[in-house]
């Protein structure tokens, strides 16, 4: 943990660490942008893992809304991610300091995990669902379960501030 | 009585003074419910203005999208504009002198007002409607978050 610190502390002092987080509207910009483009990465998704669940767009094939979607989630994704380092390079000593980042980290992996998992298993079946209302139970507890870590892991982030 | 001093009231009396003077953590709490019914309301508009604009779903009638969307908009919009009014009441003289706080109000009437009334006339034999309402939704919803997100920051 001691090394994790000492690296959070070089990107902390770096020139490009310090510019940002003194900088009057970059430093805004990043922060918003992080904020936002939730609404493309967890906030898309989380409609997806409706739908797998089944309480959501049911008249609507799940394959179409999976391949049809894909694209601005990941791009969402790739928006969050970028802007969320950008945040961590020039705040990364303050943030360690509350007790919320570690959980936040830890449901970010398990959200992870449970993407390749739902894509090493279902990746090349989801063109089949075009039909049923109702997918595979092992589909519909991937989505409950996406959808439940990806929210946790923005309230856990949203919560930092407030502990520590 | 002027705008300032109802606003003071709000702050220092019933609701607004039993958050202001609660627990930090309550606050805390207020934020979870705000960012939560705010990324369900701009995932909610994505999916639709998407539809709309011809960036997704394209084999969906886009009054199918769009009526399927509009449960998870409305419960989006409660639960943000409900934690974002005791937000309010609890530091509403702070908020009465941010610009960005009143520009948020704005740019919310103008998207609610898109909301029950453009789309009411959405349909897929009016494509320039169509589009209109999906673009000045799209605009507008992300107007006011990004709009405040600015009050935070000025």
């Amino acid at each position: 943990m001691s090394a994790f610190h000492d690296f959070a502390q070089v990107l902390y002092d770096s020139g490009f660490g310090t510019a940002l987080r003194e900088s009057q509207y970059a430093f805004p910009i990043v922060e918003g942008t992080h904020l936002l483009s939730l609404a493309f990465s967890v906030g898309l998704l989380a409609l997806i893992d409706l739908r797998l669940t089944g309480l959501f767009l049911r008249r609507v094939p799940a394959a179409e809304i999976l391949t049809q979607l894909r694209t601005w989630v990941l791009g969402g994704f790739a928006v969050t991610f970028l802007s969320g380092s950008l945040l961590f390079w020039a705040t990364s000593i303050k943030v360690l300091d509350s007790p919320v980042l570690p959980v936040k980290f830890l449901f970010i992996l398990l959200s992870g995990l449970n993407f390749l998992w739902f894509e090493f298993k279902f990746g090349s079946k989801t063109g089949e669902w075009k039909k049923e209302p109702a997918l595979p139970g092992g589909v519909r507890f991937a989505g409950a379960a996406s959808l439940l870590l990806w929210s946790l892991v923005v309230l856990s982030g949203r919560l930092i501030p407030y502990l520590g | 009585m002027t705008v300032l001093d109802i606003f003071h009231q709000f702050q220092d009396a019933g609701i607004g003074h039993a958050l202001r003077t609660s627990n930090h953590l309550v606050g805390a709490a207020l934020q979870l419910f705000h960012i939560t019914g705010f990324t369900l309301l701009l995932a909610s508009i994505l999916v639709i203005s998407l539809r709309l604009l011809g960036g997704g779903l394209k084999h969906q009638p886009a009054s199918e999208i769009t009526r399927s969307a509009f449960p998870l908009f409305w419960i989006g919009l409660f639960l943000a504009v409900t934690s974002g009014t005791l937000i309010f009441l609890s530091g509403a003289v702070h908020y009465y002198g941010n610009e960005y706080f009143w520009l948020k109000l704005v740019l919310l009437l103008l998207a609610v007002v898109v909301q029950l009334v453009l789309f009411r006339i959405v349909d897929d034999r009016t494509p320039f409607a169509t589009r209109l309402a999906g673009f000045l939704s799209l605009i507008l919803w992300f107007g006011v978050g990004i709009a405040g997100r600015t009050i935070g920051f000025v």
